[in-house]
């Protein structure tokens, strides 16, 4: 796992370069995730998500290398748990950017299994975003995604852990359809069953329906506190 | 203007609480991990070996509050078993993937009859055979591929079920002919950092 993370690190640093003509960014996205159980087989997840950008090419624009706050993201979504392995829940996020307030709408079902030395996660959502000045953009993401103890045969207290994800979006809006393709890699540390901090990389890539790709590269800082 | 000391101080007091509630959450410790070959007790290292020629083993730790233990798992014949050792390598009893099918029919009828006054809805996902005896009949059953007289067999019920519209796992422990000895709750992992 250790080595999986290492080249998925050189691999980032290398490939910055290679994106050549097309737009990209690099950053960090921070993420404090607190569930509280409301009630029998209910939780509330509330989600504070803040983006900074460390480097920026847009396509035919100079290279910006300045540190920059992009925005923050401030979420809830209220969750029921159906069966012993099924969730469904909905909510809504509210994103701050340059001064002006978007609107989200979430729907969300998904499956968690726990295997021999895996868990392995479905997440289907179906969103709503709303904006000032902006056509409504819908989208329809699904998330596979898994975790392994890097020691025994599951994740105990004070344990690392190794945890992947890999996301499909397609997106609508103002009548043209868009694919985003989203992958991580992290580290966790479970110092608790309820409290733990993971570390990743993520890669993004959309654009599909254009003639240029954009790709993102964000550094994933996560805090999961159950309370 | 809020100082950079102001933000160093709210880090290391989130750092220092994120460390610390590992102590607050100990009233249920268990731990399980990998150890190396070294590190197992050299009387379970030998029953292992005599038993199984040629496996490759997996060796776990076990820390809970009741004490330590240590486990292996294998591959043995197209057989998983989990046998597990106390501190000083003295076998407890082995565990031996398995279906409900190679159970007695009687007592398949009689479990499955118990299991549908328990749950209004089941679905058995995984069933292991428990062996528990003294050394050299266990010894002895694993060898003839069968338990010998003298060993308690029992089954390990692993099972999705519903009570009063709620679908919970449980394990279910059945005596050989049938009889339930007990039906626990499992407690399921946190899986929010999967969620959301």
């Amino acid at each position: 796992m250790y080595k999986a993370l290492l080249g998925c690190f050189l691999f980032v640093l290398t490939s910055a370069t290679a994106f050549g003509q097309a737009s990209y960014k690099a950053g960090s996205i921070p993420q404090l995730n607190v569930n509280v159980k409301v009630a029998e087989n209910w939780k509330l997840n509330t989600k504070l998500e803040a983006r900074q950008i460390f480097r920026e090419k847009q396509r035919e624009a100079p290279l910006n290398q300045q540190l920059k706050y992009e925005r923050t993201d401030l979420s809830w979504v209220l969750t029921k748990k159906i069966s012993a392995d099924n969730t469904i829940g909905g909510g809504y996020l509210a994103r701050l950017e340059d001064g002006q307030f978007t609107h989200r709408l979430i729907q969300q079902f998904s499956n968690v299994k726990e295997l021999e030395v895996f868990i392995i996660a479905h997440r289907v959502v179906l969103d709503e975003t709303f904006s000032d000045g902006s056509p409504p953009e819908f989208r329809l993401r699904y998330r596979f995604g898994g975790e392994t103890p890097l020691s025994g045969q599951q994740i105990d207290p004070k344990e690392f852990y190794g945890k992947v994800n890999n996301e499909y979006l397609a997106l609508w809006s103002d009548k043209e359809a868009d694919l985003e393709i989203r992958a991580s890699l992290a580290l966790g540390y479970n110092a608790t069953d309820d409290n733990k901090i993971e570390l990743g990389l993520e890669y993004r890539v959309n654009g599909f329906s254009q003639v240029v790709r954009s790709h993102q590269l964000w550094l994933t800082i996560g805090w999961f506190l159950s309370i | 203007m809020i100082s950079m000391e102001f933000y160093n101080r709210i880090i290391f007091g989130l750092i220092a609480w994120f460390f610390c509630t590992p102590c607050l959450g100990q009233q249920k410790y268990e731990r399980e991990f990998s150890i190396k070959h070294k590190a197992v007790p050299a009387k379970a290292i030998d029953f292992v070996s005599s038993v199984f020629k040629k496996s490759k083993i997996h060796w776990y730790g076990e820390e809970s509050l009741t004490g330590k233990s240590v486990e292996a798992k294998l591959k043995y014949s197209g057989k998983r078993y989990s046998i597990e050792f106390d501190e000083s390598g003295e076998i407890q009893d082995v565990e031996i993937l398995s279906s409900i099918g190679k159970m007695n029919s009687s007592g398949q009828a009689k479990l499955k009859d118990s299991l549908s006054k328990s749950f209004s809805r089941y679905k058995i996902v995984k069933t292991q055979l428990h062996w528990k005896g003294p050394e050299h009949i266990l010894k002895e059953s694993l060898l003839a591929d069968i338990a010998v007289k003298g060993v308690l067999v029992r089954y390990e019920i692993i099972l999705k079920g519903s009570r009063r519209k709620v679908e919970r796992y449980y394990e279910v422990l059945s005596e050989n002919d049938g009889t339930i000895v007990s039906i626990k709750e499992i407690v399921q992992r946190n899986t929010d950092n999967l969620i959301y």
